[in-house]
């Protein structure tokens, strides 16, 4: 019960005190709504580090469920909320596909090829005009949230699906699947030599992972109500594997702490003008070698030998 | 009646054969061993029968079906399970957590019942973990069985590697290796231990270099040198064999430079 109580409080925290103080800012509830949605997306890239694997790709794969969502609910008339979860369906299966062939490199080779394929993806949708519209984009996207609250709803809704995320990812790892995902990141031959289908497995972590990115890239393409090809990009990818970093690879709660200190972090120091960027480069090259297993490890260093005994 | 039939396997690495058109039987319920030098081919041998290489030519049948070239996980379903000659473990676990995972062909309930911790899923992991638990104490784990497999001595890990295997039910046990490393109490603890998984109705083929142990281990024993049979039979006739014995005064002659 003790273990529960740190995220009761976060969750009364978000989805009660956050929204009262800010409820009248639309700039904050915009930040707050990124954060939200950025952390549901790296829960994905959290998941393929789980399985052992640097996944430079959520970019690809956001890109990939905004168009989807883009092209059903605008040019296709389909409702958001079927649309919505199609968008998933569609990342997960693509993300399913390219797995099964490039999942069987590891380290480097694997991080450069998912790098590849953000940059790859930009490409086809810049190129593939019959469904993109190539550099144009697709805009006025409709949207479901809508008068006076839109924003509110959209803050609530982007908290509740990563909520939603959270809680998916967390019973993965407590059940038998999370338990073969970690059999995979410690050794995958003696994985396999007690019958446990490695390929298959794996390409189930990594379809996951994508469908996650295609959800969170959906619901943040419908919220901006456009998208580009430049949309979801390269820098996205690596912020998506920065926030897992940063705020702790064996917790769950790790990409969203993550995205959360880096996101309202950088939007804080706008007020140093040119500098932002550098003084928030120099602050997290600081965090990664002070805090090399992330932002969380800070909170949970007293309990570290529970955390050994399997309790994510 | 025989288990496993191997028949004229060969492999290749680059201009290294490995393994040459080697073939024997093993029998139900025996203890078989497979000896020979430094790189004659044991290992190689081991993980092509396991599906963990594939053989360049040659084929291996098991309960009469073919498993050549099968991946891993397919042949240890058939019951057909290895330890490896190097420790190998996921190193951050828990002994526990190693065998419950090694259960993994026994979880029957289906995922989505896991990933909601249905009543039934529950019951299957909690009998499970029993009989992770039991298997630990079997092999005499059980008291550092919360501890995390990094700082487990040695001798623990090769017996925790073996309970791993078990773990997956196999009919064919494969160990490469298994008293590397021990001390002569420690071997003949896991001498009894291998004669007690036999005796529970497991085929036993094992690699070994520790000579007294396969001689009093082993119901029959195959020597191979460079990839190759050079002789099969009881543990008598092995020791009296003039090739065997060749083969290793052959490799003492290089050690000392003659
Ligand atoms: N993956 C590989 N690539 C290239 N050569 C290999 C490979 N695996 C094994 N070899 C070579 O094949 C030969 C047989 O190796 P193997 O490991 O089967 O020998 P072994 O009988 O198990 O030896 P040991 O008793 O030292 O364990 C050796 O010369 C080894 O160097
Ligand atoms: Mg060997």
């Amino acid at each position: 019960m003790n273990r529960l109580l740190g995220p009761l409080i976060g969750l009364a925290l978000y989805l009660g005190i956050v929204p009262l103080l800010i409820h009248g800012s639309s700039y904050w509830l915009t930040v707050f709504i990124n954060i939200s949605l950025l952390a549901f997306t790296s829960l994905g890239v959290w998941l393929t580090f789980y399985i052992g694997r640097i996944n430079i790709a959520q970019g690809a794969f956001a890109l990939i469920g905004g168009y989807a969502v883009a092209v059903l609910t605008t040019l296709h008339g389909w409702p958001f909320w079927l649309a919505l979860p199609m968008a998933g369906l569609v990342a997960g299966l693509v993300g399913g596909v390219v797995g099964s062939t490039i999942l069987r490199l590891r380290g480097v080779y694997f991080a450069m090829l998912t790098l590849c394929l953000t940059e790859a993806t930009r490409l086809l949708a810049l190129n593939w005009t019959g469904v993109t519209q190539g550099a144009s984009g697709i805009i006025g996207i409709p949207t479901p949230f809508g008068g006076d609250s839109s924003y509110l709803q959209a803050y609530f809704f982007s908290a509740l699906l990563l909520l939603a995320g959270l809680l998916a990812i967390w019973r993965i790892t407590q059940c038998r699947m999370g338990r073969v995902f970690r059999a995979l990141q410690a050794h995958e031959d003696l994985a396999a030599s007690i019958g446990i289908n490695v390929a298959q497995y794996r390409v189930l972590a990594f379809s996951i992972a994508c469908a996650f990115g295609g959800l969170g890239g959906a619901v943040l393409t419908v919220f901006l109500q456009s998208i580009y090809p430049t949309s979801f990009n390269v820098t996205n990818s690596t912020d998506f594997m920065l926030y897992c970093f940063l705020g702790g690879l064996q917790f769950v709660l790790g990409p969203a702490v993550g995205a959360l200190v880096l996101f309202l972090g950088f939007q804080l120091l706008s007020a140093l003008g040119s500098y932002q960027a550098l003084v928030y480069a120099i602050l997290m090259v600081l965090a990664m070698l002070l805090l090399p297993n992330g932002l969380l490890s800070l909170r949970f260093s007293v309990r570290q030998k529970s955390m050994r005994e399997g309790q994510v | 009646m025989s288990l496993l039939q191997v028949s004229s396997l060969s492999k290749r690495f680059g201009g290294l054969q490995a393994v040459d058109n080697m073939s024997f039987e093993v029998r139900a319920g025996e203890i078989l061993s497979v000896i020979g030098p430094n790189g004659a081919g044991k290992s190689t041998l081991f993980k092509m029968i396991a599906g963990a290489l594939k053989p360049n030519s040659g084929e291996i049948y098991f309960d009469s079906r073919r498993i050549t070239g099968q991946p891993q996980h397919i042949v240890a379903q058939k019951g057909v399970v290895r330890t490896f000659q190097e420790t190998t473990i996921f190193r951050e676990m828990s002994a526990l957590e190693h065998v419950v995972i090694a259960h993994h062909l026994q979880a029957t309930s289906g995922a989505w019942g896991a990933f909601v911790n249905s009543g039934r899923s529950r019951r299957e992991e909690e009998a499970i973990r029993q009989s992770a638990a039991e298997i630990l104490n079997y092999l005499g784990l059980g008291h550092v069985q919360n501890e995390a497999a990094k700082n487990l001595p040695h001798g623990y890990l090769r017996a925790l590697g073996i309970a791993m295997a078990l773990a997956a039910k196999p009919k064919l046990l494969l160990l490469d290796e298994p008293f590397a490393g021990m001390n002569p109490e420690e071997t003949d603890r896991a001498i009894e231990m291998v004669r007690g998984i036999c005796m529970r109705g497991v085929t036993v083929l094992l690699v070994e270099h520790d000579m007294r142990a396969v001689m009093r281990i082993s119901h029959r024993i195959v020597a191979v040198s460079f990839g190759r049979k050079i002789a099969e039979g009881s543990p008598q006739e092995i020791q009296n064999n003039p090739s065997v014995i060749e083969a290793y005064l052959g490799r003492e002659d290089d050690e000392l430079g003659i």
